[in-house]
């Protein structure tokens, strides 16, 4: 796989997935649901989805695998956790950074979402 | 407890479907997606919200991902596709000319039946599994594209050939239906030779 900048723009599906990690180590089903929670409901992304922008990220060095062990608040199968590296941290900050840029010449355009939505 | 049952048996046909993945990408992920296809399985059986569109939803997103990674392990650029446009593709490659075979097909049975019928059926098994080879060798190989186009010009001509013939009615049916059948198949052979000769392949810039 070709070596991404870290500073390169993300995918909604990798952002989302950056976002659910910065807090804390996460397993498959952790991160849908942390997804889901964040997005409130509106991102729905299915396991080969999932999994397959997780091998992207580890092989892109933005994500790491973590030592397999038990979710004590679901069952005693052992499950894989994944993990953000500093390279992933810099690769949300500079995607958040992209954000905020286009919120703020949004809003020294005088523009909400909304006013752009109802055509104001 | 009926809920854990079925949930066990959509498992095992979840892990069936897993296989499919490239090995190397079923070897890494693969115990780990069944663990989450039944966890989420759970969660949605726990909330008392129907199971089975859930499950016929995640079986077609993971079977998109099989043919996306399976894409993937040969052609690395595709990664970069989102993956509802690979799916669209691939439907409208197989789907349309199956489509097209099915209603000739349908005619068919509903004139005539006997042998004319066997001939009917063992053509639409025949459309079918062409398609999927003409398909695999467009993906897999890197002059595949180029068959891709043949077959393609193949497969047009011959449905003209039979909307004339409708119309005409110059052949009868069921020997138009071979003539249909033989001539995609010998399209797509011809267009296999043609292309493994190394000029041909430069000539499509995929030496």
């Amino acid at each position: 796989m070709a070596e991404k900048r870290a500073d390169a723009p993300l995918t909604p599906a990798v952002l989302h997935i950056l976002l659910a990690l910065s807090t804390e180590e996460r397993h498959g089903y952790g991160i849908m649901k942390q997804v889901a929670l964040d997005s409130q409901g509106r991102v729905r992304m299915g396991p080969g989805t999932l999994y397959g922008s997780i091998g992207r990220m580890v092989d892109a060095g933005l994500v790491r695998e973590r030592p397999d062990r038990v979710d004590p608040a679901l069952d005693d199968e052992r499950r894989i956790y994944y993990g953000l590296t500093d390279r992933g941290r810099r690769a949300l900050g500079a995607e958040l950074d992209r954000y905020r840029d286009v919120v703020a010449v949004a809003a020294r355009k005088r523009r909400s979402p909304h006013a752009v939505t109802d055509g104001r | 407890m009926g809920a854990e049952r079925a949930i066990r048996r959509y498992r095992g046909w979840y892990v069936r479907l897993l296989r499919l993945y490239p090995r190397r990408y079923h070897e890494r992920f693969g115990d780990s997606m069944a663990q989450t296809f039944t966890d989420l399985c759970r969660e949605r059986s726990d909330s008392h919200r129907p199971l089975l569109a859930f499950v016929l939803w995640m079986f077609a997103e993971t079977s998109a991902g099989i043919i996306k990674e399976n894409l993937v392990a040969e052609h690395p650029v595709q990664a970069e596709r989102p993956i509802g446009i690979t799916l669209l593709a691939i439907l409208a490659l197989i789907g349309a000319p199956i489509l097209l075979f099915a209603a000739r097909i349908w005619i068919v049975i509903e004139h005539v039946g006997g042998l004319p019928l066997a001939i009917a059926v063992a053509t639409l098994l025949l459309a079918p599994l062409y398609l999927v080879f003409s398909f695999a060798a467009w993906t897999l190989k890197p002059w595949g594209w180029a068959l891709g186009v043949v077959v393609g010009a193949g497969t047009v001509v011959t449905m003209v050939l039979m909307l004339f013939n409708e119309m005409t009615n110059l052949i009868d049916e069921a020997p138009m239906l071979e003539i249909i059948a033989g001539g995609i198949i010998a399209v797509a052979l011809v267009g296999l030779l043609l292309l493994r000769k190394p000029d041909v392949q430069a000539a499509f810039g995929r030496a």
